[in-house]
């Protein structure tokens, strides 16, 4: 294989695990998070200020990185009866528009995403002194790896070194 | 006017889901598509509205109620849920199924999805069913129809997703949720007695009381997980969100601490598949949003409303037609994506015709429900299909009798709103 | 082409905002025929904080806002300053002043044009402890408040436990006892029922709060100079309407519910004692800035 190759398979990994880490740290965050909220109003009679609007931006920026991962694990949910039953150059021309609608689509994530954050840049939340852009810019960051995990697979898929058949999404039947 | 516009958005939603893109990705190649295209709007409205949409506190309900299903699940509390419901219905005729529809019960107090109930259940289930000389496919059959409770029941992924939607109470639409549930319940245990009669299925030993009590006791710590997200919720307590906060940790406490069942390890995996299942959603959530704010702002819904109320103003030949179309979305489109995308559709419609917004979630919800059942969209029965061994063709002959059990379920609900309206109206006020 | 001018507001169909928005609908579209005035109640286009930002991008046209844009434009939390305007004739004094040139100034380069202040109210105490009329009776009280730095400062600096929870909560929370009280206008206690929940009403008026109409730049610098000048003219020309129909409603409000939830007046002078500190407070002072202070103070003849 040639040292690309091998740079692009490295990388891929370290970024598989990072998105993974991320993943399960920040749904344990919610989890620690929103007892803690429960608690404080329960148990030591005060009620957080940041009860409702943390665990919701932390939401929002868990949607957009794990949009991400899940595009390179190929767990997002899609209807693949169809794309499976064409022949298999078929399947492949298919596949390859679909990366590029999935990048187009992560490019212009990143791109508005990346000027809403900018935008909202020195401003914090309203309940507790975090940047708005920690959160806003997962938009950008998501679109952004959405268009090099897409990217990547066009070329592969092009190169032929990617099966069509393993890029459809979790379907049923 | 409107037809120009919503004809291509449905081209571009059928042609790029046939073509494999992932639904998330449809919505939201489909919206900027037509954003683009639209001189009047300025496309930065991409970078605004989808993180305004995964910004929710109310979904954050979505992941917790995941995580404890996913803990019970992976806890293997389902046995001991069995055990009990065993003890109070396996010496009917066709014991086992009857255990089976009532650990779904059991189970989707605690779940919002179907699917993990089926798979908890179904794991269990199935092979002792078989054992014990059921068919596989009706084995499967149960197990797969009755898993709807879940989204039917409260807690509810398909409910919570339709509060969002319909900005509609969560306490509401849950107290809502218990006589729909119960009632699909008895239908489908009437369903499988008449079926085991007619096929001669065993009993499973004698009823007494002593086992009842026996195995009350073991399952009695799992069941103060329903109590505590009812009471909590419509109690008015916990929000839908603290409430899942607290039920995914009693869960943890009961599965690591009480039953040490959960190892460190599947505690891991647990949180990394709730979170990568909320993201999933979330992500559609994010791009219908963003398709939903094109329609809302071309004033896409009030038009087909107007267009559907231009053919008949009739409450129930409106009402038909709503249900059949969401029944046959249903068996093409996932629950998820099928109440982001319609309800926003169908409700000013429901709320012209003067359907209450509570009645009409629960009527999309058991339509839905109903549509999983049926492929080619039917998660819930690939599932129970995988664990049982068959192929998707063989079960739907026993699978039919129990759909049918569900739409007398759903025709009832319909026709007499009070089965939803009625416990919210006195629990609630 | 049409000319379409779509306005947002966060509160539901048949909402006070919602009735000031007709009107000004009516007025525009009977000036300028050209122009469909689309209202989008209920967040229906994006959430408030969105909205706000999408004015300066051009994404959203026009937005009849209130408590979120402190995030925007600081000063506009001089109106979390207690006990400032006696009367909404108070009000519309300082909306004809310079403060209010200053106010508009804080939306500069935010890409949104403040055009008026429209009413939304005085703020009462409802709760169902004992009621309220001096500090004292706060004491211990949990106080549901908004999302709001200062209104939690000032709640907690006037002896209450502030909970801040959304309005969505509010309802069932006072019900089970998980709050004790709440603050808003007197007729969102009427609208939303929140007199089946509550014994007492204390008409403190320690806040009073208006809706701003704002305009997005980018959809200004779209129209002709002349549509331009119509519609900013009628939005202001609107206001003083909008605070009749707030005068006129508050009357009514409180007539009916004196039926329903014991109504009564508070001890002004201890109150405005006890609220003194938060002038001085670096929470209100550093958000609105020494200069909308003064100017405000002055305008309004206070000390
Ligand atoms: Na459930
Ligand atoms: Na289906």
């Amino acid at each position: 294989m040639d040292r690309l190759g091998v740079v692009v398979l490295w990388l891929d990994r370290g970024m598989c695990r990072a998105l993974d880490l991320f993943t399960v740290t920040v749904a344990g965050i919610l989890l620690v998070l929103l007892n803690y909220a429960v608690f404080s109003r329960f148990v030591l009679n005060s009620s957080v200020s940041w009860g409702e609007e943390l665990p919701a931006h932390i939401l929002a920026m868990l949607t957009f990185i794990g949009a991400a991962y899940l595009t390179r694990t190929n767990e997002h949910l899609g209807f693949d009866s169809f794309a499976r039953s064409l022949n298999l150059g078929m399947q492949r021309i298919i596949a390859c528009i679909n990366q590029l609608l999935m990048a187009a689509f992560g490019a212009t994530l990143f791109w508005f995403g990346g000027l809403a954050a900018t935008s909202f840049m020195g401003r914090s939340l309203i309940s507790v002194d975090l940047p708005l852009v920690l959160f806003r810019g997962a938009v950008p960051l998501g679109g952004a790896l959405i268009v090099l995990i897409c990217l990547v697979r066009f070329v592969g898929l092009v190169m032929g070194r990617i099966n069509p058949g393993e890029l459809l999404p979790e379907g049923d039947g | 006017m409107f037809l120009e516009p919503g004809y291509m958005i449905l081209t571009l939603l059928i042609g790029l889901l046939l073509m494999g893109v992932p639904i998330a990705f449809v919505l939201g190649i489909t919206a900027a598509v037509m954003i683009f295209l639209d001189p009047a709007v300025v496309p930065m409205i991409i970078g605004l509205i989808p993180f305004g949409g995964a910004n929710n506190y109310l979904l954050v309900a979505a992941l917790l109620f995941m995580i404890a299903g996913e803990v019970m699940n992976q806890g293997k509390i389902a046995e001991k849920l069995i055990a009990f419901a065993s003890s109070l219905v396996g010496h009917i005729r066709g014991g086992l199924a009857h255990v089976n529809i009532l650990t779904s019960l059991f189970f989707s107090e605690i779940s919002g999805t179907a699917t993990s109930d089926a798979a908890a259940i179904g794991s269990v289930m199935i092979p002792q069913m078989k054992k014990r000389g059921y068919s596989a496919a009706f084995a499967a059959a149960v197990t797969s129809t009755s898993a709807t409770m879940a989204i039917i029941v409260p807690p509810s992924l398909n409910l919570i997703l339709y509060a969002y939607v319909a900005n509609a109470s969560i306490a509401e639409l849950f107290a809502a949720g218990i006589l729909p549930g119960f009632l699909v319940c008895a239908l489908l245990l009437m369903t499988a007695y008449v079926i085991a009669v007619y096929k001669g299925f065993p009993t499973e030993g004698a009823f007494s009381f002593a086992r009842v009590l026996d195995t009350g006791k073991d399952a009695a710590l799992p069941l103060t997980l329903p109590i505590l997200i009812l009471f909590g919720i419509l109690g008015g307590i916990f929000t839908a969100t603290e409430a899942g906060a607290v039920a995914a940790l009693w869960s943890l406490v009961m599965a690591t601490v009480i039953y040490r069942t959960l190892s460190w390890k599947s505690f891991i995996d647990t949180l990394r598949i709730a979170g990568k299942r909320s993201a999933m959603l979330m992500f559609i959530v994010a791009t219908s949003t963003l398709l939903g704010w094109y329609l809302t702002n071309q004033r896409i819904p009030q038009d087909i409303a107007n267009a559907i109320l231009g053919i008949s103003e009739n409450y129930w030949v409106v009402l038909l037609a709503i249900n059949v179309f969401f029944l046959l979305a249903g068996t093409i489109v996932h629950g998820t994506p099928a109440i982001l995308m319609l309800v926003p559709i169908f409700l000013p419609l429901a709320d012209q015709l003067g359907i209450d917004r509570v009645h009409f979630g629960l009527i999309i919800t058991l339509n839905l429900g109903i549509g999983q059942q049926t492929p080619p969209v039917a998660s819930v029965v690939l599932i129970t299909c995988s664990i049982a061994k068959i192929s998707i063709g063989k079960i739907i002959p026993p699978l039919l009798l129990f759909i049918g059990a569900m739409l007398v379920a759903l025709i009832l609900v319909n026709i007499f709103p009070a089965i939803a309206l009625w416990l919210p109206s006195i629990i609630l006020g | 082409q049409a000319q379409v001018l779509q306005i947002n507001s966060s509160l539901p169909d048949g909402s006070f905002a919602h009735a000031f928005l007709t009107e000004f609908k009516e007025r525009v579209e009977a000036e300028l025929p050209e122009m469909d005035v689309q209202i989008f109640m209920g967040n229906t286009l994006g959430s408030e904080e969105d909205v706000l930002q999408g004015l300066g991008f051009g994404t959203h046209h026009a937005s009849l806002s209130a408590s979120a844009v402190v995030q925007i434009n600081p000063r506009a939390a001089v109106f979390d300053l207690p006990y400032l305007f006696e009367n909404r004739a108070k009000v519309q004094e300082f909306a004809a002043s310079p403060a209010f040139d200053l106010l508009a100034e804080g939306f500069e380069g935010r890409g949104i044009v403040l055009s008026a202040l429209w009413d939304n109210g005085f703020r009462v105490i409802t709760n169902n402890v004992r009621p309220i009329v001096t500090p004292a009776d706060l004491e211990g009280l949990k106080i549901r408040t908004p999302t709001s730095r200062q209104r939690v400062a000032m709640f907690n600096t006037l002896g209450a436990n502030a909970t801040p929870l959304s309005f969505g909560e509010v309802y069932s929370g006072l019900d089970q006892g998980v709050i004790d009280g709440q603050e808003n206008p007197a007729q969102v206690a009427e609208s939303a029922r929140l007199y089946e929940v509550q014994d007492y009403m204390s008409l403190s008026n320690h806040v009073y709060l208006p809706t701003f109409m704002l305009f997005g730049e980018p959809w200004l610098n779209a129209q002709t100079e002349d549509v331009r000048d119509t519609v900013l003219r009628i939005a202001a020309d609107t206001a003083p309407w909008t605070f009749n129909w707030g005068d006129e409603t508050d009357a009514r409000v409180l007539e009916e519910l004196t039926s329903k939830i014991a109504i009564n007046e508070i001890d002004f002078e201890a109150f405005q004692a006890a609220a003194l500190p938060l002038y001085d407070d670096p929470l209100f002072t550093d958000a609105i800035g020494a200069e909308m202070i003064a100017v405000t103070r002055d305008v309004l003849g206070l000390e």
